[in-house]
């Protein structure tokens, strides 16, 4: 190869790195926005999070859910949140936060004494989460604190970090999608931008929320499974995908949906491996055991030696052991009723087990476009119709893609069932605990939980954009991330009217 | 390109118009300060009693101050005062009937441009007791409701201003809108890698 070829292949290798970082920093800048604008502490137990993190970082250990006598909030914490007036503002629509120069005067005052940092994290809403996330995070509370920030000041640092985090997200679904639909360059950044600007996305991707290193690690596997398909399972790329999955079970227990699919891969990749012929598989799956055994060996060291934490998901083996804990009503056929119910329409034989008519259409659908706070308040009725009309065109073109590109999609039904399978893991695992804590009498399911699925919407966004053809492909995309973006601006003055006017 | 460009900026000018006509109306009449979220009635005043709720911050322009009260079903009697905390009479709304959980409007003066700390007092003149909403850990629910309805072009201006209070506002007032900026920066930056990708 002559030198001017070389430099050439090294321009257009820097061209697509080049668009990849921009739609990392499209959503850098996305959620910034977000995290400036939601008020202290109004995401999802967010409180609680931050709890988390204080505790980890001011004494070396993660909370734990038997610790009921502590108290959940540090003195600093509880001060801080008195300060925002969280409890008569939180999920309340006629509660507005303090912004008069008194309220400033008074809030001043509060935070200005050095309460304990170290006297909170007892069992809240967060304790039972693994430690992960909260280990990442607590590197920027240390800096924050060794500054002098207050509690406020270092909420603000944590959420820039999960900020970061997020633009990481939608650069790992960029390079899932190239590697998904190599022919259509404009695929990979249409389907990573419509991702990072999506209003809910920015709003829970900048607030402290273990959801969000969850997200990324998601995006990370989904990009590792497809670059190992095209190219071959390399033992670097093997224990990667180890490492990725270790470290999404030691982030949030609802990454463990991808987990059957991701083992299918693996089965995959290796058979695929052995019918080339070409390479031994003993260096890749040395690869996955050593590495799988030494991550999961580090993490359970860790967990259970060091903390004497439960490494098992919370609240997960009472279906499966068959164990009900006093409530008569579970059942695996009540199990999979609910889980048919919870996503399809409900047949006329099933008892009726779920409160929403639609819950695919009013928790999922509705809070995946966004709702905001602690979900008290949302867009206009109409505007969720509108998307679903938009929905409906691109589904038209995503089939129009998938008929016309139908014998590259036999070739690869294979990894079509993987990622079928992560999707139907994560789906049976967010109704496997939301039919435990509704038998219980509690709501579980959020729109949220469908992150780990984020790199998949981006990748319908982007077959969409491929099945509208060579020739409208660019208006397509253009118009899916000013519409995309125009929903974001909308729900940052939604928020800003929510709290402010 | 040029034909993208165009698309993009049609696009961009079509929202852009219905962003302006939706700022420019009305919204509804909001609350202009936090109120306890009214989860239950609490705080039992009976004949003859007060309740006083110390430390209550009136932000300018409030019109009027409303409450939710519980009767246990039969009608009753109040009065309802708010003071000033050096004890100026902002309002005295006299005895009124109420009804079980009637939402209690009581106007007052307007507060004008700045704000005032008062006491407000409720006291039972009549013969029944009455309760108010609130939550047993934030104090009974008032809400301060302003004159007018807003528009969003009237009130960015207060937006920005009441945005800085007690967070982290590196750029004062204009904070809020700078955000809001790069939201639309983001969107700028999104459009120029599709163009940018697709004249490839």
């Amino acid at each position: 190869m002559s030198t001017a070829e070389q430099a050439g292949l090294r321009r257009g290798g820097w061209r697509r790195q080049s668009v990849a970082l921009a739609c990392a920093g499209a959503t850098l800048l996305s959620a910034v926005a977000w995290a400036v604008v939601t008020p202290p502490f109004h995401a999802p137990d967010e409180p609680s999070h931050f709890a988390y993190v204080q505790r980890l970082a001011e004494t070396g250990t993660p909370p734990s859910p038997s610790e009921v006598s502590r108290p959940g909030w540090s003195s600093a914490q509880a001060a801080a949140l008195r300060a925002v007036r969280f409890p008569s503002v939180r999920a309340n629509p006629r509660g507005k936060p303090p912004w008069t120069v008194l309220d400033q005067q008074r809030a001043d005052l509060e935070l200005s004494h050095r309460l304990a940092q170290n006297d909170g994290g007892g069992a809240d809403a967060a304790s039972t989460y693994p430690p992960l996330y909260y280990s990442v995070e607590s590197v920027g509370y240390l800096a924050s604190d060794a500054l002098g920030a207050n509690v406020i000041e270092q909420l603000t640092v944590l959420r820039l970090i999960s900020c970061l985090l997020t633009s990481l997200t939608a650069l790992f679904i960029f390079f899932f999608i190239r590697e998904l639909l190599p022919g259509t360059p404009l695929a990979a950044p249409v389907g990573a931008l419509s991702v990072g600007l999506l209003p809910y996305v920015g709003f829970i991707g900048s607030s402290v929320n273990s959801d969000v290193l969850m997200m990324t690690l998601s995006a990370a596997l989904f990009w590792l499974v497809a670059r190992s398909w095209r190219r071959g399972l390399t033992d670097g790329a093997a224990v990667w995908i180890v490492a990725v999955l270790v470290a999404g079970w030691a982030t949030k227990p609802i990454f463990l949906g991808l987990v059957p699919g991701a083992v299918l891969a693996i089965v995959f990749l290796l058979l695929r491996l052995r019918s080339s012929g070409g390479r031994s598989l003993a260096r890749p799956l040395a690869a996955l055991i050593i590495a799988g055994g030494v991550a999961a060996g580090l993490y359970l060291a860790i967990s259970s030696g060091l903390w004497a934490r439960s490494t098992q998901p919370p609240g997960s083996s009472d279906l499966v052991s068959g164990s009900a804990s006093g409530q008569a009503q579970k059942s695996l056929t009540g199990f999979l009723s609910y889980l048919w119910q919870y996503w399809l329409p409900r047949l006329p034989f099933l008892t009726d087990q779920v409160a929403e008519p639609y819950p695919l259409w009013e928790t999922m659908f509705k809070g995946f476009i966004g709702r905001f706070g602690w979900l008290e308040y949302q867009f206009p009725a109409w505007l969720y119709d509108a998307v679903l009309v938009c929905w409906v065109g691109l589904l038209a073109l995503i089939a129009r893609a998938l008929v016309v590109g139908r014998a590259a999609l036999r070739s690869r039904a294979g990894e079509l069932l993987v990622y079928m399978t992560m999707m139907a893991g994560v789906a049976g695992l967010i109704s496997l605990v939301g039919y435990q804590l509704r038998t219980e009498g509690a709501s579980f399911e959020q729109a949220r939980y469908l992150f780990p699925l984020l790199a998949l919407f981006g990748a319908l966004i982007g077959l969409a954009v491929r099945g509208a053809g060579q020739q409208l492909a660019p208006y397509l995309g253009i118009a899916i991330v000013i519409g995309t973006g125009a929903l974001n601006i909308g729900g940052l003055l939604m928020t800003l009217g929510r709290f402010y006017a | 390109m040029a034909k993208l460009t165009l698309f993009a900026a049609s696009l961009v000018a079509v929202l852009a118009l219905a962003a302006a006509v939706w700022l420019s109306t009305d919204g509804p009449d909001t609350p202009s300060s936090p109120g306890a979220l009214p989860q239950n009635f609490i705080a039992g005043i009976g004949p003859g009693q007060r309740l006083c709720i110390a430390d209550q911050i009136i932000p300018p322009g409030t019109a009027r101050i409303e409450m939710t009260l519980s009767t246990y079903g039969r009608p009753l009697v109040a009065a309802i005062a708010v003071t000033g905390r050096a004890g100026d009479k902002l309002i005295l709304a006299g005895s009124r009937r109420f009804r079980e959980a009637q939402n209690v409007v009581v106007p007052v003066a307007p507060t004008a441009n700045r704000e005032q700390l008062a006491t407000i007092c409720l006291r039972n003149i009549g013969q029944t007791k009455f309760q108010i909403a609130g939550s047993p850990t934030s104090g009974p629910s008032l809400r301060y409701p302003g004159a007018t309805q807003f528009s969003w072009t009237d009130i960015a201006g207060d937006i920005g201003e009441r945005f800085q209070r007690v967070r982290v506002a590196p750029f004062g007032a204009a904070t809020a809108w700078l955000a809001l900026a790069l939201a639309l920066a983001a969107i700028a930056l999104g459009v120029g890698t599709v163009i940018r990708t697709a004249r490839r």
